[in-house]
C-alpha cells in the first residue's frame, strides 16, 4: 500500500494489489479456487448422504455382506425379501406404524389449529395487563425447557388418570409440545393480513369467526402447510415422550419400536435397517414436497424477519 | 328513508378521546362528506357507523333504529377502504359476488346481478381476471361493484381515492358522484382532501381534534365559514389570516402598521364594533393587484410568483416582521420578484374572527350571514 | 328507487327481530373472540406444563419407596450436590453441547462461506443438505450404531490408521463421547449452513460495495461489514443449538444408553435412569428443577449478553 503514504494526490490513480491478493487472483484465473470450493462441498455433501445411503442399502444386504470386512459399497445380490422377513419376525411393527400414523396426524391437526388460532388472537386483539406480551412470550419460552423435566411430572399424572400407554396421552403431550412451534410459525403470516380485509369480510356479512375461517385462513395457507408439516416431522420423529409414556404394543410408536431392536445383548442387523428405513422414507416424502418451507424455515427467515 | 343519526357519540381509548360531541344527521339519498386533517376522528366516527368500532358514549341510528351495538354484518351497510381490502385469492367475479354469497343467495341470482354492477362500472371484461393483475383504478372498481351488488342502505367510503394517481382521481370522483346519484343511496365519505369534498358532497362535516366544526353545504362552510380553522382548510390556496386592530373604520395589521392600514366601509367595519382587535380573513382570490400606487391599499413587495396558466399565485410580504400573504392573480398582472404591489380589499368578501375563540364575527345585515339558521349547523370549535 | 329503499329499510329492521338462538351464539362467540381463541392453547400449556413443574417441584420434595412417598424436604437437593453421578452427567452433558454445538458453529460457518461464492445448483444443494435434519435422532442413532458397528464402515476406513484392529467407537470409554458428538455435528451442522448463509446472503449489496470502493481487503470486509451483520444471527444459532443439544436423548439412548461406564451418561440419560429404572421419581424431579433453573440462568444470561454487546 505503498502509495497510500503519497501526498501528491494520484500520482496512480489505483492501488497495486499486494503479493497475497495477486497470488489470490492468480489462484482465481487457474480455477483453483473454483476447484477447491466446489470440492469441499463436494465432500460435505457426501458426508452429508453417505450414511443415508447406508443404511437404505443395508436393506438390501445379507447379515454377513453387511458387516463385511472390507464393506460392499454397492449391494449386489439385493435382498428384497428382508423386508417381509421383518414384518413376519416382528409382526407388531405394522400395529407401530399405525400407531404413529394416528397420532402423527391427530396430532398435527390439533397443534397447527390451536397454534393457529392462538397466533392469530395475539395478533388481531387487544389484551389487558400487557398479556399480549406475556403470554406469546410465555407460549415460546417452553421451547426452552429441556422435556425431559416436563416428563418426569406428567408421568406421573398420566399414570394416576390412566394416560399411561395409550395414544390419547401421547396425542395430548405432543400437541402440547408442537403448539409453541406453531405458533411462532403463524404470528407472522397473520401479520401480514391487513386488517381492514377481515373488516371488509365482516360488512360483507361474516362474523368475525367466519372471516377468520373463509377468508384468512386461505390467505396463510403457506404458513399453515408449512407448520403442518414440522409438526408432522417432529412427531413422527419423537422418541423421549414415546418410550416413556407409551412402552405397551398398543400405543408403542415407530421410534421405540425401533429401539427395541437394538438391545444390550444384541442388535438384529437387518431388521433393524429395515424398520428405520421404513421409518425414514415418509419422513423424506414429506420433507421432499415441503423443501422449500424447510430450507426457509430452518433458516429461521434470516432475510427479514 | 334511510337516514343516519348521531346521538352525542363519544370514543375514547383509555384516557384518549378519539371523538366527542359528535351530533349529526345525513338524510336519504344524501352524499354526506367527513373532512378534516389526518387524526382529526373523521374515520373514527365512520368506523362507529360501520360498527367496526364501540363508541364509548352515544347512540347511533339508522332510520330511527338503534343500531349502536348491532354487528357490523347485520347493519345492511357497505363500505369501501381506502386500500380496497379486495379478496386476494379470488377473481374480479367472486369478489364483487361475495356479499351475495354470504347472504346464501343462489348462483344464478348472483351472478345476474354480478352482471349488472360491472356493466354498470364499465368492468364486465375484467369478470374473470384476478385481483393482482388489476391496476388501481380497476381494483377501486371491483371495490366499490362488491360494495354496491346488495344495494345497502347506507354506503360508506374511507379516502377510497388516496390511493389512486392525480388524474385518476379526478375521473373517479365523478364516477363515484354520478353513480351515488344513480343509486339514490345516503353515502357517507371520509376524506382529507377538501377539493375532493366540494365537488362531490351535498353535506360536509368538517372535524378537527375529535369535534366537528362546521356541518353545511360546499357553498356554506366555503362563503361562510363557522371557524378560523374551518376557513383556513377550505379552499386553495388557504385564506391569509392577519391579526389587526380597529380604529374606527380603519384596520391596521399590528406587524405592519404603516402598510397594512386600510379603510373598511362602515358598513362593514360596523361588524366588528365589538372587536377591539380581530383575526382579518382574505381568501387570495380577494385582493386586487395594482402594480401602481393606489389607495386605500396594503404595500407590499413580490416574494414569489408562481404562474398557473390563466392565473399566477403571488406570495407577498408586507411591512418589516414582515405579513405574508398568498394572492391570486390573473397573469395578466406583470409583477416580479422584488416589485412592489399595492392590494385592495372587496370589502364585502372579507372575513373576521375573534382572535381567542377563532368564532367567525357575524354582525347584523351582512350579505355573508352566519350558519346558525340549520338546526344541525350548530358547531363547536375551539 | 323508492322499492330498493323499502326493501333496504326492511332489511334492517328485520335483523332486530332475527336473533334466532343461532345468532344470538355466534354473536356471544364473536364477542368473546379474544378470549376463546387463545384458550385452547393457553389451557394445554399450562395444563402440560406449567402444573407438570409445579408437581415437579412438590415430587422433588419427596422421596419414593415402594411403601409410598414421604416428605424429605430440601434433602434430595442436598444429596444432589454429592451425587456422583449427577455431577459426572453435569460434566458429560457439558462436554457434549460444548464441542459438538463448537465444531458445528465452526465447520457451518466455514461451509457458508463456501456456499456464499457463486455456486451453480445451491438450491439443490440446500434442499440435499436438510436431510440429516428431518431424520428421526432414532434413526440417526442407528444409522451411526451401523457405521460404528464393529468391523463395520467406520472400522474399515480407519483400518490404515489403526493397522486393522476395530476401535470401540462406542464401546471404548475415552471414544465414547466423541462417537456420539459426531452424530450430533453430523446432524446439525447443515442447520447452521443454512441460517449463516442466509445471513451472508442478506448483506446488502451496496454496502458491501462501498467497502469495496474504499479500499478494504478481504479480511477487512469480512471482519468490519460482514460480521456485524451476522452478530445477531450467530448468537440466535448458538442458543438454539445450545438448548437443543441439552436435550439430546435418543442418539444416546440408541447409540450407548449411557454407557460404557457413564463415559455418555448426558443428563437427559441420568434422569432417564434415576426416575424409569430406579423409580426414584424424588430425586429425578430434583434432578428437573434444577436443570431448569440452569438453562434459564443460561438463557437469560446469554440474552443479556447478546443485548448489552448489540443492543438490540
Amino acid at each position: 500500500m505503498t502509495t497510500k503514504q503519497d501526498t501528491q494526490a494520484d500520482v496512480l490513480p489505483y492501488e497495486e494489489p499486494s503479493g497475497i491478493e495477486q497470488f489470490q487472483e492468480t489462484l482465481r484465473e487457474y480455477g483453483v479456487t473454483r476447484a477447491v470450493t466446489y470440492g469441499l462441498l463436494g465432500v460435505f455433501l457426501v458426508w452429508t448422504l453417505f450414511p443415508v445411503y447406508w443404511l437404505v442399502t443395508a436393506t438390501l444386504k445379507t447379515r454377513q455382506t453387511l458387516l463385511s470386512f472390507p464393506p460392499q459399497w454397492i449391494p449386489l445380490d439385493a435382498q428384497f425379501g428382508n423386508f417381509a422377513q421383518l414384518f413376519a419376525q416382528r409382526p407388531d411393527f405394522v400395529q407401530f406404524i399405525i400407531n404413529s400414523t394416528v397420532v402423527t396426524i391427530t396430532t398435527t391437526i390439533l397443534a397447527t389449529t390451536i397454534g393457529a388460532m392462538a397466533a392469530y388472537a395475539f395478533v388481531t386483539f387487544d389484551y389487558p395487563y400487557n398479556l399480549d406480551f406475556h403470554l406469546p412470550f410465555y407460549i415460546l419460552s417452553t421451547r426452552f425447557m429441556p422435556p425431559i423435566v416436563t416428563i418426569i411430572p406428567l408421568f406421573v399424572i398420566f399414570r394416576g388418570v390412566g394416560l399411561v400407554n395409550s395414544l390419547q396421552g401421547l396425542i395430548l403431550v405432543y400437541t402440547m409440545f408442537n403448539i409453541p412451534f406453531a405458533v411462532w410459525m403463524m404470528k407472522g403470516f397473520f401479520e401480514e393480513v391487513p386488517d381492514s380485509l377481515i373488516e371488509s369480510a365482516m360488512i360483507d356479512g361474516h362474523t368475525h369467526l367466519g372471516a377468520f375461517f373463509k377468508i384468512v385462513l386461505p390467505l396463510v395457507k403457506p404458513g399453515l402447510i408449512a407448520s403442518a408439516i414440522f409438526t408432522t416431522i417432529i412427531t413422527w420423529n419423537e422418541l423421549l415422550f414415546a418410550v416413556i409414556l407409551a412402552l405397551n404394543a398398543n400405543a408403542m410408536t415407530v421410534p421405540v419400536g425401533l429401539a427395541s431392536f437394538v438391545t444390550k445383548f444384541s442388535v438384529q442387523w437387518i431388521n433393524m435397517s429395515v424398520g428405520a428405513t421404513i421409518a425414514l422414507v415418509p419422513v423424506l416424502l414429506f420433507a421432499f414436497i415441503a423443501r422449500q418451507q424447510l430450507v426457509r424455515g430452518f433458516s429461521m427467515g434470516a432475510v427479514g424477519k | 328513508m334511510v337516514t343516519v343519526n348521531y346521538d352525542s357519540v363519544k370514543k375514547a381509548y383509555g384516557d384518549t378521546i378519539a371523538i366527542e360531541d359528535v351530533n349529526l344527521h345525513v338524510d336519504d339519498g344524501e352524499f354526506a362528506i367527513l373532512l378534516g386533517p389526518s387524526g382529526c376522528g373523521k374515520t373514527t366516527t365512520l368506523r362507529c357507523l360501520a360498527g367496526l368500532t364501540q363508541p364509548t358514549d352515544g347512540t347511533i341510528t339508522l332510520d330511527g333504529h338503534d343500531v349502536t351495538d348491532v354487528h357490523p354484518k347485520n347493519r345492511n351497510i357497505a363500505m369501501v377502504f381506502q386500500n380496497f381490502a379486495l379478496y386476494p385469492h379470488m377473481t374480479v367475479r367472486e369478489n364483487i359476488g361475495y356479499p351475495l354469497k354470504v347472504a346464501g343467495k343462489s348462483k344464478d341470482e348472483r351472478e345476474e346481478r354480478i352482471d349488472e354492477v360491472a356493466e354498470m362500472l364499465e368492468i364486465p371484461e375484467l369478470l374473470d381476471r384476478d385481483i393482482a393483475n388489476l391496476s388501481g383504478g380497476q381494483q377501486q372498481r371491483v371495490a366499490l361493484g362488491r360494495a354496491i351488488i346488495r344495494r345497502p342502505a347506507v354506503f360508506l367510503m374511507d379516502e377510497p381515492l388516496a390511493n389512486l394517481d392525480a388524474k385518476l382521481k379526478i375521473s373517479m370522483r365523478s364516477r363515484i358522484k354520478v353513480l351515488q346519484r344513480e343509486m339514490d343511496i345516503t353515502t357517507m365519505y371520509v376524506t382529507h382532501d377538501q377539493e375532493e369534498a366540494m365537488s362531490l358532497g351535498d353535506k360536509l362535516i368538517i372535524m378537527d381534534k375529535g369535534h366537528i366544526q362546521q356541518i353545511g353545504s360546499p357553498d356554506e362552510v366555503y362563503h361562510q365559514p363557522a371557524n378560523q380553522f374551518v376557513a383556513g382548510f377550505i379552499g386553495s390556496p388557504s385564506m391569509n389570516f392577519v391579526t389587526v386592530r380597529r380604529d374606527g373604520d380603519r384596520i391596521r395589521a399590528d406587524d405592519a402598521p404603516d402598510t397594512f392600514d386600510v379603510e373598511l366601509d362602515s358598513e362593514v367595519a360596523d361588524r366588528y364594533r365589538d372587536h377591539e382587535t380581530f383575526t382579518l380573513g382574505v381568501r387570495p382570490q380577494y385582493f386586487e393587484v395594482h402594480t401602481e400606487r393606489t389607495d386605500n391599499a396594503i404595500e407590499a413587495a413580490v416574494e414569489v410568483t408562481e404562474p398557473q396558466g390563466d392565473e399566477q399565485i403571488i406570495e407577498v410580504e408586507v411591512g418589516d416582521q414582515p405579513v405574508s400573504l398568498t394572492v391570486v392573480a390573473p397573469s395578466a398582472i406583470d409583477a416580479e420578484r422584488g416589485d412592489t404591489v399595492w392590494l385592495t380589499l372587496d370589502d364585502d368578501l372579507v372575513h373576521g374572527f375573534d382572535t381567542d375563540s377563532g368564532r367567525r364575527i357575524v354582525g347584523a345585515g351582512d350579505q355573508n350571514r352566519g350558519v346558525a339558521s340549520t338546526p344541525e349547523g350548530e358547531m363547536t370549535s375551539d | 328507487m323508492a322499492t330498493e329503499t323499502d326493501q333496504a329499510t326492511a332489511e334492517i329492521s328485520s335483523f332486530q327481530t332475527d336473533t334466532t338462538t343461532r345468532e344470538s351464539v355466534l354473536l356471544w362467540v364473536d364477542d368473546h373472540l379474544k378470549w376463546l381463541m387463545t384458550l385452547p392453547a393457553v389451557f394445554i400449556l399450562f395444563a402440560l406444563t406449567f402444573y407438570p413443574l409445579v408437581r415437579a417441584i412438590q415430587m422433588s420434595t419427596q422421596q419414593f419407596l415402594p411403601t409410598g412417598t414421604t416428605f424429605v424436604g430440601v434433602q434430595n437437593y442436598v444429596d444432589l450436590m454429592s451425587n456422583d453421578a449427577f455431577l459426572n452427567s453435569l460434566a458429560v452433558t457439558g462436554k457434549f453441547i460444548g464441542i459438538a454445538v463448537g465444531v458445528e458453529f465452526l465447520l457451518g460457518f466455514g461451509i457458508a462461506l463456501l456456499l456464499n461464492k457463486k455456486i451453480k445448483l445451491r438450491g439443490l444443494w440446500q434442499t440435499l443438505i436438510l436431510i440429516p435434519m428431518i431424520l428421526s435422532p432414532t434413526v440417526i442413532g442407528l444409522i451411526w450404531r451401523l457405521l460404528y458397528a464393529p468391523n463395520g464402515l467406520l472400522d474399515y476406513i480407519a483400518a490404515p490408521l489403526t493397522g486393522g484392529a476395530n476401535v470401540g467407537w462406542i464401546s471404548e470409554t475415552s471414544v465414547a463421547l466423541y462417537s456420539v458428538i459426531l452424530t450430533d455435528i453430523w446432524q446439525w451442522t447443515p442447520l447452521v449452513v443454512l441460517v449463516l448463509f442466509a445471513g451472508l446472503q442478506s448483506v446488502p449489496d451496496d454496502v458491501r460495495e462501498a467497502a469495496i470502493m474504499d479500499g478494504a481487503s478481504v479480511r477487512q470486509r469480512f471482519l468490519h461489514i460482514t460480521l456485524p451483520y451476522l452478530k445477531s444471527l450467530i448468537v440466535l444459532v448458538l442458543i438454539i443449538r445450545l438448548v437443543d443439544a441439552l436435550r439430546v436423548f435418543a442418539k444416546v439412548f440408541i447409540l450407548t444408553r449411557g454407557g460404557p461406564a457413564s463415559a455418555t451418561n448426558v443428563i437427559s440419560m441420568q434422569m432417564y435412569r434415576t426416575a424409569f429404572r430406579f423409580n426414584n421419581f424424588g430425586e429425578a424431579s430434583a434432578m428437573a428443577v434444577s436443570l431448569l433453573v440452569l438453562v434459564l440462568i443460561l438463557a437469560m444470561s446469554f440474552v443479556k449478553i447478546a443485548n448489552v454487546e448489540f443492543g438490540s
